[in-house]
C-alpha cells in the first residue's frame, strides 16, 4: 500500500506530461499557463487559515480545548478514537478548507507522520464537504426537497471517519 | 451555510471566557496574534505545490485526459443511471463531472457539476423535487474519490512529512467506502418507501 500511495505522484507527473506530449500539448507553456492560475488557490485558501488558526489559537491557548477534550474523552474512548480527533470529524461536513485547516493545526502540534497526523488527513481527503455541495448543487437546479440527501451524505462522511480510524490503526501506519 | 458560522463564533466566545476565569487572557491574545502571521506563512507555503499541480493539471486538460476517463467511466455509469438514455446529455454531463472531480480539477468540477444538475433537472419527472438520478450523482459526488488528494498533501509536505503521499491510498479507500455507504443509504431508502407504497 505504501510503495503505491508513493508512486502514485511520479507516475501521474509521467503520465500526464507523456499523454500531453503524445496528444500535441506544448507541455511547457500549458504548465507555465495552469500554474498561473494556479497561484490563486493558495491564496484563496489564506483567509480560512486565518479565520480557523485564529480560532483554534483563542481555543486552545485558553484551555477551552482541554475542557472540551475532557468532557469528550469517555465518549472517544468507548469508540476507541482518539479525542482530540474529534473536533475535526465534526467540521468535516461543513466546511471543506476550514477542515483543512483544522487538520493543519493538527498534524503542526502532533507531526504529520503520527498516527494522529495520518488520521487527520486521511479525514480531510476522504469525502467531499456534504452542506456545501448539497447547497451549490442542490440550489443549482432549484430543488427544494432534497428528501432524505442531508442523512445520506452524512451518513457517508460518519463512514469515511471511521473508515479513517481503522485504516489508521490496522496498517499501524505512521 | 449557516452552522459554522456558531461554531466560529462560539470558539471565540468560549475560548475568551476560559482564558478570563483561567486568567489566561494575555496569554491566549499573544497566540491569536502569531497565528495570523503562522496562516500567511503556511498558505504560502503550500502555494507552490499547488501552482505546480495546477499546471499539470492543465496540460492534462488540454490534452483530453477529461474526456479520455469518462469514456472510461460510462460504462459502469450507464448501469447507475439505468433510466437515461446511453447519449443523453444528461449522462454525458454526470460522466464528464465525474471525471473532473476523480482528476481533481477543482476550479472545473463544481461549474460541470452545476451544468449537470440542471441537466437532471429537466429530465426529473417530479420538478423541485430530488429525483433518483440526483440522489446517486449526489452519493458519488459526496463520495469524494479523486486521484490524487493534491492540498492535502501540499499541507502535508508543508508540515515536514517525510513522507507526504503516504495518504494516498488510504484516502482512496476510505472515500470508496463513504461512497459505498451513502449510495447504499440511498438504496435502501428508496426500497423501503416503494414497499411503504404498496
Amino acid at each position: 500500500m505504501n510503495t503505491l500511495s508513493i508512486w502514485a505522484i511520479p507516475l501521474f507527473i509521467l503520465a500526464v506530461l507523456a499523454y500531453g506530449e503524445y496528444k500535441g500539448v506544448k507541455v511547457y507553456e500549458t504548465f507555465i499557463q495552469g500554474a498561473g492560475t494556479g497561484l490563486k488557490t493558495g491564496f484563496e485558501l489564506l483567509p480560512y487559515f486565518l479565520a480557523i488558526f485564529g480560532a483554534l489559537a483563542v481555543f486552545k491557548t485558553s484551555g477551552a480545548l482541554n475542557f472540551f477534550c475532557r468532557v469528550a474523552a469517555p465518549f472517544a474512548n468507548l469508540l476507541r478514537i482518539p479525542e482530540e480527533i474529534l473536533p475535526l470529524g465534526l467540521i468535516k461536513p461543513l466546511s471543506g478548507s476550514g477542515s483543512i485547516g483544522f487538520m493543519a493545526d493538527l498534524i503542526q502540534k502532533h507531526g504529520p507522520d503520527s498516527p494522529l497526523g495520518i488520521m487527520a488527513s486521511i479525514i480531510a481527503g476522504g469525502s467531499e464537504t456534504t452542506f456545501y455541495v448539497l447547497s451549490v448543487y442542490l440550489g443549482a437546479a432549484k430543488i427544494t426537497r432534497p428528501k432524505h440527501l442531508v442523512g445520506m451524505g452524512l451518513l457517508g462522511d460518519l463512514t469515511a471517519f471511521f473508515m479513517a480510524v481503522l485504516i489508521t490503526r490496522w496498517f499501524q501506519i505512521g | 451555510m449557516a452552522p459554522i458560522n456558531r461554531i466560529w463564533l462560539a470558539l471565540f466566545f468560549l475560548g475568551y471566557v476560559v482564558a478570563g476565569a483561567t486568567g489566561r487572557v494575555e496569554e491566549t491574545t499573544l497566540a491569536l496574534l502569531a497565528s495570523m502571521e503562522d496562516s500567511v506563512k503556511f498558505a504560502i507555503g503550500i502555494t507552490g505545490f499547488l501552482a505546480f499541480w495546477s499546471g499539470l493539471l492543465r496540460i492534462a486538460e488540454t490534452a483530453g485526459l477529461t474526456q479520455k476517463i469518462a469514456r472510461a467511466l460510462h460504462p459502469l455509469l450507464r448501469r447507475l443511471f439505468p433510466r437515461l438514455p446511453a447519449d443523453s446529455p444528461a449522462l454525458g454531463a454526470i460522466t464528464l463531472s465525474l471525471a473532473a472531480n476523480l482528476l481533481g480539477l477543482s476550479h472545473a468540477a463544481t461549474p460541470l457539476g452545476i451544468k449537470t444538475m440542471r441537466e437532471l433537472e429537466k429530465v426529473n419527472a417530479t420538478p423541485g423535487v430530488v429525483s433518483d438520478e440526483m440522489a446517486v450523482y449526489l452519493a458519488l459526488i459526496l463520495g469524494g474519490i479523486s486521484l490524487v488528494p493534491s492540498t492535502i498533501i501540499a499541507v502535508r509536505s508543508q508540515a515536514g512529512s517525510v513522507r507526504p503521499s503516504m495518504v494516498i491510498i488510504p484516502i482512496l479507500i476510505t472515500a470508496s467506502f463513504g461512497t459505498a455507504a451513502a449510495l447504499l443509504t440511498h438504496f435502501f431508502i428508496k426500497k423501503t418507501r416503494k414497499e411503504r407504497k404498496k
